[in-house]
């Protein structure tokens, strides 16, 4: 068996791991980056709209920007569910991370004096977001990968890391399977960073790539020591386009497009009277769900919609500024979006819950593992991210983990007993393996997957109840139960979707119930999380983030609570002038 | 074209060149039309409820990662993109040729673009330290080419539909120049044209394309690849026969 020794691994190659693996490479350490693709293929390649950084470029339209006025939107639209001790490290570092991408060759749009250009996004007071047309995330992490290569990093990717190792309580690497082989390979790492982004494919109507399983989360959760923050804060972006639920981003919003019903009716200053089509997120989401529950949406083949209008920008704005929104339309929907209206619907498209770090990126309750990006919880985000937090988060998680993860690996030795715990978890990971192969499965992994993520849709989305959570808790334990009896219908070690989703499909469940069961328990709204029994945020009771344990031989998460960190900003409204969804008539 | 009634066939190219006993052979599966089907959603059926031993790529299933590039009926198109309601109702799948294939329609292109992008030394170089206080100021008239060009997805597609790139494996073929030509025309890089002159100046660079047009053909997002070739073509033939900088 192989085993590679590195000072630092890191597992994912979006832009929070690339971003990692340089400023760990440059404070001196060997450096490897393990992901199922090669770099640019990951998921940070579909960021399209911007990344928030106080810049103040704009003239009028960012007069007085500066990281409080940046911290101030952020923590509002977490719905004071964010760590403000973090909040401020981020903000007060973005301009010069941003400006640093920029330095390593990102393409930003520019102002007429050829500074970094900035749009409007939601729930930001001023145009804070930079931007490289509606391919920000492509080409951030173009600029990213290229320092990769100058470094001459090593990558291995095509490569699925199945379980982390531990010795005591320290984590010195991980086991993976190399995708074209089936083999079993070991790191033996100094410290582990996981970056692995997040976990949309748990529902079946989401913007995310296909790799978006939650690898990283379940990593860390499965070693029962590590706890997942607030894995119920969910959410959903308003405009996937309808029916393929490709993300159209923000940034249409942000350059004047507006949302409107059936009867062309820009709705969403009835819902948000301060912020309109640019409320926070999940104020939009709500306020589009409720349009349809109203019998206001667009009927269509795969149920009702919304309409998302650009077409008073003009074709030269639109092909200069939203050039792939423009393209996704045309050719996965048939719309030309210069002329007609697109139709979209809230989906699932971001996890503000995952591997709880501190603010330096360390994992709570074990040594020698960092996380970065969507598959951690900071907590910079709370219960509802801002658009355009997303990616400066990767870059600022990204340098931040990273140099943390280089610093504590100078300080680490092999420690007795490493060896033997390597080969005692690749022996358990390949016993696993062999296990699926001596069975034929009684139940389709991909089958039990389907069940799952539409359940997730149906039961834990935009607007929850007691009911529908407890069903979805029920119903996730008995397909938690069926998953122990997949098995393989053929019978290959590598080369082989059929085993990758055998692999996953237990834990996926798994981590499914974290966010059931974390919705179910807190009983107010806030944020993303909308209980349509209790309405209101609570924060006499709820000002505070869950923690999810693994627990031995139990599906079910083990909960805790702790406080969130509040410094400058105390709780109070959120200033987009929302006004409560009105109740369903039917549920 | 997209009507439910559609019984689709799909030939789909099988072979796992790491299984001795395995034949390269063609099997045949039906998938009924729908709205909205593409040869990825297809094949995605295929593999989840036909034939779980089926093995291709895909990743972000709506035109920006480039992963899922294959033949269909002889060219070379990203399965997510392509919509069944534009193809007739049968269907051949096959892997790019040109790049190392792993099983079935699956191959792997990082080898070849990281490749690539060390050859051209595919980074920015600058002589500027860092200023954390100020970004290069760079005008917009100067920005819009480099976007232009950095919008390729490293699909691989124009190297599969490039002749001269099936007979030259050091050729560095469209996507290599698109490359080459973000970094020559950003204000921002200062190298001289004449740092390119190994990889460029020959006939595994600007001098190897035969000029079919398969690349512009192709390109699944519309990048005018032959007109980056031919301003980097004609820099580079006024700096050899003119003297140029």
């Amino acid at each position: 068996m192989k085993i590679f020794d590195y000072d630092v691994i890191i597992i994912g190659a979006g832009l929070t791991g690339e971003r990692a693996a340089v400023a760990a490479h440059e404070d001196g350490s060997s450096v490897a980056i393990i992901s199922l693709v090669q770099p640019r293929q990951s998921h940070s390649n579909a960021a399209q709209g911007g990344i928030q950084c106080s810049l103040d470029n704009m003239g009028e339209q960012s007069a007085g920007d500066d990281w409080k006025l940046h911290f101030d939107d952020t923590v509002r639209g977490s719905d004071w569910g964010a760590d403000q001790d973090v909040v401020e490290q981020v903000t007060r570092a973005a301009p010069r991370l941003i400006r640093e991408m920029e330095y390593f060759g990102c393409p930003f749009n520019r102002t007429s004096d050829g500074k970094i250009e900035q749009r409007n996004f939601g729930g930001t007071s001023v145009w804070r977001a930079a931007f490289a047309a509606d391919f920000t995330g492509h080409a951030l992490l173009y600029a990213i990968d290229q320092e990769v290569m100058r470094k001459g990093i090593e990558i291995f990717w095509r490569v699925q890391v199945i379980s982390l190792i531990l010795n005591g309580d320290r984590v010195i690497g991980c086991v993976a399977m190399d995708l074209r082989t089936g083999e079993l390979i070991a790191f033996h790492a100094g410290s582990t960073i996981l970056a692995t982004g997040g976990s949309g494919k748990l529902y079946s109507e989401s913007t995310n790539a296909i790799i978006c399983r939650g690898d990283g989360q379940f990593l860390a959760y499965n070693t029962g020591k590590v706890p997942l923050g607030n894995m119920e804060a969910v959410q959903f972006h308003p405009t996937g386009m309808y029916p393929v639920w490709i993300l159209l981003t923000e940034g249409c919003r942000g350059d004047g497009g507006v949302l409107r019903n059936k009867d062309h009716h820009e709705f969403m200053w009835d819902y948000a009277s301060a912020k309109g089509n640019l409320a926070s997120r999940d104020v939009v989401s709500r306020g589009m769900i409720s349009e349809i529950r109203a019998g206001r949406g667009i009927e269509g083949d795969f149920g009702p919609h919304i309409w998302l209008d650009l077409t008073h920008l003009g074709r030269d704005k639109i092909i200069s500024r939203l050039r792939d929104v423009h393209d996704i339309a045309r050719d996965f929907a048939g719309i030309d979006v210069v002329t007609e209206m697109a139709p979209v619907k809230p989906v699932q498209h971001f996890m503000m819950g995952g591997v709880r770090i501190d603010i330096d990126c360390r994992a709570r309750g074990v040594e020698g593992l960092y996380a970065g990006g969507e598959c951690a919880c900071w907590d910079m985000h709370g219960f509802n991210r801002l658009g355009g937090n997303s990616m400066l988060e990767t870059i600022a998680s990204g340098y931040f983990s990273g140099t943390t993860a280089a610093k504590d690996a100078s300080g680490r030795t092999s420690g007795a007993g490493d060896l033997a715990a390597i080969h005692d978890e690749v022996k358990k990971q390949d016993e696993i393996i062999e296990e699926l192969h001596r069975h034929d499965p009684e139940q389709n992994s991909f089958a039990l997957h389907e069940e799952m993520a539409v359940l997730m849709t149906e039961n834990v989305g935009i607007f929850r109840t007691g009911e529908l959570l407890e069903a979805a808790v029920e119903q996730l334990l008995d397909i938690r139960a069926r998953a122990d009896r997949i098995g393989l219908t053929h019978k290959v070690r590598g080369r082989s979707l059929e085993l990758e989703m055998a692999l996953r499909i237990p834990y996926m469940v798994e981590l499914a119930l974290t966010i059931a069961q974390g919705a179910l328990k807190r009983t107010e709204s806030r944020g993303g999380h909308y209980r349509e029994d209790y309405p209101a945020r609570n924060d006499d009771e709820w000002l505070n983030r869950t923690l999810a344990y693994k627990q031995e031989g139990d599906p079910l998460p083990r909960l805790e609570y702790e406080e969130v960190v509040l410094t400058h900003l105390p709780p109070g409204d959120r200033g987009y002038g929302e006004k409560a969804p009105p109740p369903a008539k039917d549920k | 074209m997209a009507d439910n009634k559609r019984t689709l066939k799909f030939k789909i190219y099988r072979h796992d060149p790491q299984d001795p006993s395995s034949e390269p052979h063609y099997d045949t599966f039906e998938v009924q039309d729908r709205p909205y089907l593409s040869v990825y959603l297809a094949m995605e059926e295929i593999q989840q409820k036909q034939d779980q031993s089926l093995y291709y790529d895909i990743c972000c299933r709506s035109n920006v990662c480039g992963s899922c590039a294959v033949n269909v009926n002889g060219q070379p198109k990203l399965a997510c993109k392509t919509q069944m309601k534009d193809l007739p109702d049968e269907v051949i799948v096959e892997p790019l040729r040109y790049f190392d294939h792993i099983k079935d329609v699956a191959v792997d292109k990082g080898r070849w673009f990281m490749e690539m992008s060390h050859r051209l030394k595919g980074w920015m170089h600058t002589d500027k330290p860092f200023n954390e206080k100020i970004e290069n100021i760079q005008k917009e008239d100067d920005r819009i080419p480099v976007y232009e060009a950095e919008r390729c997805i490293e699909c691989g597609i124009c190297i599969e539909a490039c002749g001269a790139a099936h007979h030259d494996p050091e050729y560095l073929g469209s996507a290599g120049m698109n490359r080459a030509y973000r970094f020559i025309i950003d204000t921002r890089d200062v190298r001289a044209l004449d740092e390119f002159a190994e990889q460029l100046f020959t006939e595994s660079g600007v001098f190897g394309c035969e000029a079919m047009l398969g690349c512009r053909n192709f390109c699944p997002k519309e990048i005018p690849l032959p007109y980056h070739f031919g301003i980097l073509r004609r820099r580079i033939l006024g700096r050899i026969l003119l003297g140029k900088k």
